[in-house]
C-alpha cells in the first residue's frame, strides 16, 4: 500500500511541475487543425497572433490517422479545434476530443460549404463501400469553398480570439481579394483542362473537376475506400481506351498498383498529383493550387 | 435460463431493428450501434511429455458476438453497453458511464480498463486471433471490475497521461476484495512518420478475510506491475510497421503468513506486425512466462504465434494463424500447436482508429 502512495505522491508531483510550466508559457491562442490545408488558410487570417499545428502532414490519408499520443496532447492544448467534418475524420477526432476531454470551440469547416455527392438514402449502404453520408468530404479543391472557409473561421475567431479580431478582419479581407484575383487567373490559365477526360483512383479530386469542367472518365476504386479488384480493373480498360483518356491521377497515399495496371494495359501516363501540404509555415494555399495544377499540366504534356 | 435467453434475445433484436429504422428516418438521437461477429476454424494438436499423450481436436465454432450500443445521454455524460452473446449466455462485458470535469476523465461502472496496453481493447481489433499467452496468464480473459477509474492528460506540450482506479472484480459478502490501480503514459513522434508511447502501471489487489472463519482463506495482496510499450513507423500508402510489447511482474503474498508463501511471477510478450497496404498484413508475436507450480518449481512457457491478414475494407478481415507453445513443468509438460482460420466483421457504427 505505502508504495503505491509512493506512486501517487510521485505523479501529483510530476502534475504539479507540469502545470506550473504550463502557465508560464506565452498567452498566444492555440489553434489545431486536422487537415493542413486549413492550417495554411487560417495562417493567411491570423499570422503571427496565434500558434497553428496540423495533425496531418501533406500528403497523408486523412481517412487513416490513428488517434497518437502526439495528437491527444495537441488538442488538450489548443483553443479551437478546425477540421472538416462531414465523417471525414471519424475514425480518429472523435477518440482525440475524448482521451483529451476537450471542451472549447470546435469548426467543422464543411458545414460551410456545398457539399458535391450527397448520397440518396438508398446508396447509404455499406455495400457501396466507405460512403460518406453527408456527401464528398474532400472539399478544399474548389477555390469558393476556400473563400466561404476563411470567412467562416474569421466569425470563429472573433469567439475565439476578440482581443485580435480587427488584424484577423483587416488580413481576411486583403487575402479574399487576392484569392479573387488568384481564381479569375488560374480560371483562364487552365481552361484548356475543360473538358479533358481523366482517370481518377479515388474520389479526392471531385471538387477541383467540379470547377474546372473536366470529365472524369472512372475511379479505380470500384467502391470508395475499398481497394480495387483486379477484376474490376480489367472490365474498365475498354472503356477508358475508348474515351480518349488523356491522364490517370492518384493522391500521393493512394496505393500505385491499380494506376499501373491500367497505365500498363492501356499506354495512357500515369501521374501522381499533390492533394495537400505540410503546415510549415512557408507553403500556402496559392502554392497549393498552383502545384496541383501544375503537375496536371505537366502530366498532360 | 433458455426462456430468459429468448426474451432478451428478442429485445435486442428489436432495439437493433429500431435503430436502423431510426437511421433511416434520420433520427439524430438514436445511439451508435456495432455488432461484432466472428468464426473460427481450429486444429489443435496437444503433445503430452510426460506420457506421450497426444491429443487432436479440429473444430468450427463461432466466437463471442458482440453487440455495442453507445451514445451521449445529456450535456455531461456518455453511455455504452457491450455485450457478449454466446450460446444461451449473455455476459456484460462492458457498461460505464463517462464524462469529463476540469479535464479530467472519468468513468463508471465496468469496463475494459486502461492498464497495459491490450486490456483496454476488445479483442476483436487485436492483430492476431489469440491474445499472447503472458496476457491471459496475468490478465485472465480482461480485467473488466466493476469499479472506476480517473484519467488525465496533462496540459503540455507533450503527451503525458495519469490515471488511478479501484474495482471490485470478485463479489463477496463474506470478505473484501477491492483492486486499485495507478498509471503512467509518455508518448511523442519522432519525426514525420514514427510514434510511441511507453506506459507504466501498477494494479494492487487486496483481499481481506477478517469476516469469516473459514480456514481454507486467508488474507493474501498482489501487485501486477505491468509496462508497455508501442512504437508505428508509418510509410506511404497506408503501409506501416508496428511493435507493440507488454512485461508483467506480480508479486502474490499470503499477508499473515511468512515468506514460504510469497512467490513471484513474471511474464512478457513482444509482437511485430507489418502492414503492406490496407489489405495485407503480416505479424509475429514471442510470448514467456516465468512462475512456479504447486512443488514451487521453477516453470516456463514459451509461445510464438504468426499470422496473415486480409482487410477486405476496414470492416472485414480474415486471419490465418499458426501458434507454438512449449510448457516445461514437469507436472505439465507439453508441446501444443494450433492453427486458426477465422474471420472477424463490424457491422453498424464506424469503429475508432485507437491507438
Amino acid at each position: 500500500m505505502i508504495k503505491s502512495f509512493k506512486y501517487v505522491l510521485a505523479l501529483l508531483l510530476i502534475m504539479n511541475f507540469a502545470i506550473s510550466y504550463s502557465k508560464a508559457e506565452e498567452k498566444k491562442i492555440n489553434i489545431f487543425t486536422c487537415e493542413p490545408e486549413w492550417a495554411i488558410l487560417l495562417q493567411e487570417i491570423v499570422k503571427d497572433k496565434a500558434n497553428i499545428d496540423s495533425a496531418i502532414y501533406g500528403n497523408q490519408n486523412p481517412h487513416f490517422i490513428q488517434a497518437k499520443p502526439s495528437l491527444i496532447a495537441k488538442v488538450k492544448n489548443s483553443n479551437m479545434l478546425v477540421c472538416t467534418g462531414a465523417e471525414l475524420e471519424i475514425g480518429w477526432l472523435p477518440m482525440l476530443i475524448e482521451k483529451s476531454a476537450y471542451k472549447k470551440s470546435v469548426v467543422y469547416v464543411s458545414n460551410y460549404v456545398k457539399m458535391l455527392d450527397i448520397p440518396s438514402k438508398d446508396e447509404i449502404d455499406r455495400k457501396n463501400g466507405d460512403v460518406h453520408p453527408f456527401g464528398n468530404p474532400h472539399i478544399h479543391l474548389h477555390p469558393e469553398n476556400i473563400k466561404a472557409i476563411a470567412s467562416a473561421l474569421l466569425e470563429k475567431l472573433k469567439e475565439v480570439d476578440s482581443l485580435n479580431y480587427d488584424f484577423y478582419k483587416k488580413n481576411h479581407d486583403e487575402f479574399i481579394k487576392k484569392w479573387d484575383e488568384k481564381i479569375l487567373k488560374l480560371k483562364d490559365k487552365y481552361k484548356v483542362l475543360n473538358g479533358v477526360n481523366i482517370v481518377f483512383h479515388h474520389k479526392d479530386f471531385d471538387y477541383l473537376t467540379d470547377w474546372l469542367k473536366i470529365n472524369k472518365v472512372a475511379y479505380l476504386e470500384e467502391k470508395a475506400g475499398v481497394s480495387p479488384s483486379a477484376v474490376y480493373l480489367r472490365s474498365i480498360v475498354d472503356k477508358i481506351k475508348n474515351e480518349k483518356t488523356k491522364l490517370i491521377i492518384r493522391a500521393p497515399y493512394s496505393d500505385k498498383d491499380a494506376s499501373l495496371f491500367i497505365s500498363n494495359k492501356t499506354g495512357i501516363k500515369n501521374i501522381v498529383v499533390p492533394y495537400s501540404m505540410d503546415y510549415d509555415g512557408k507553403n500556402t494555399i496559392f502554392d497549393l493550387y498552383d502545384n496541383i495544377l501544375n503537375a496536371i499540366e505537366e502530366g498532360l504534356k | 435460463m433458455k426462456f430468459k435467453y429468448y426474451v432478451l434475445s428478442a429485445v435486442f433484436s428489436s432495439c437493433l431493428l429500431m435503430g436502423f429504422e431510426g437511421f433511416a428516418n434520420q433520427n439524430a438521437f438514436n445511439p451508435d450501434i456495432s455488432l461484432i461477429l466472428n468464426g473460427k476454424y481450429q486444429y489443435d494438436n496437444k503433445i503430452l511429455a510426460n506420457d506421450g499423450g497426444n491429443f487432436y481436436n479440429s473444430s468450427f465454432l463461432i466466437d463471442e458476438s458482440e453487440l455495442t450500443i453507445s451514445s451521449s445521454i445529456d450535456d455531461k455524460f456518455n453511455g455504452a453497453l457491450t455485450l457478449a452473446v454466446m450460446d444461451g449466455e449473455i455476459g456484460v462485458e462492458e457498461a460505464f458511464i463517462n464524462s469529463s470535469l476540469y479535464g479530467v476523465n472519468v468513468k463508471v461502472g465496468r469496463s475494459l480498463w486502461d492498464i497495459g496496453y491490450l486490456n483496454s481493447k476488445h479483442p476483436h481489433s487485436d492483430n492476431f486471433a489469440t491474445r499472447p499467452i503472458a496476457y491471459e496468464f496475468f490478465m485472465g480473459e480482461s480485467f473488466n471490475g466493476d469499479g472506476g477509474q480517473f484519467s488525465y492528460v496533462l496540459p503540455v506540450k507533450k503527451y503525458v497521461e495519469v490515471g488511478v482506479g479501484v474495482y471490485n472484480i470478485d463479489y463477496n459478502s463474506d470478505y473484501n476484495n477491492i483492486s486499485y490501480s495507478t498509471y503512467l503514459r509518455f508518448g511523442e513522434d519522432i519525426g514525420k512518420n514514427q510514434d510511441y508511447r511507453i506506459g507504466l502501471y501498477l494494479l494492487a489487489n487486496r483481499t481481506d478475510t477478517k469476516n469469516i472463519i473459514d480456514m481454507e482463506m486467508e488474507d493474501s495482496s498482489n501487485n501486477l506491475f505491468i509496462m508497455d510499450y508501442k512504437y508505428n513507423i508509418n510509410f506511404m500508402n497506408d503501409s506501416k510497421l508496428t511493435f507493440i510489447g507488454e512485461y508483467y511482474h506480480n508479486n502474490l503474498a499470503g499477508v499473515n503468513d511468512d515468506i514460504e508463501n510469497y512467490s513471484a511471477d513474471s511474464g512478457y510478450y513482444a509482437s511485430l506486425v507489418y502492414q503492406f497496404n490496407r489489405r495485407w498484413a503480416v505479424g509475429g508475436t514471442y510470448s514467456q512466462i516465468f512462475s512456479k507450480n504447486e512443488d514451487y518449481e521453477k516453470y516456463q512457457i514459451q509461445e510464438s504465434l504468426l499470422m496473415v491478414s486480409y482487410n477486405n475494407s476496414e470492416f472485414s478481415t480474415i486471419r490465418l494463424q499458426y501458434g507454438f507453445a512449449h510448457n516445461n513443468d514437469s507436472l505439465d509438460n507439453y508441446n501444443n500447436h494450433t492453427v486458426i482460420l477465422h474471420y472477424v466483421v463490424s457491422i453498424g457504427a464506424h469503429s475508432a482508429h485507437s491507438y
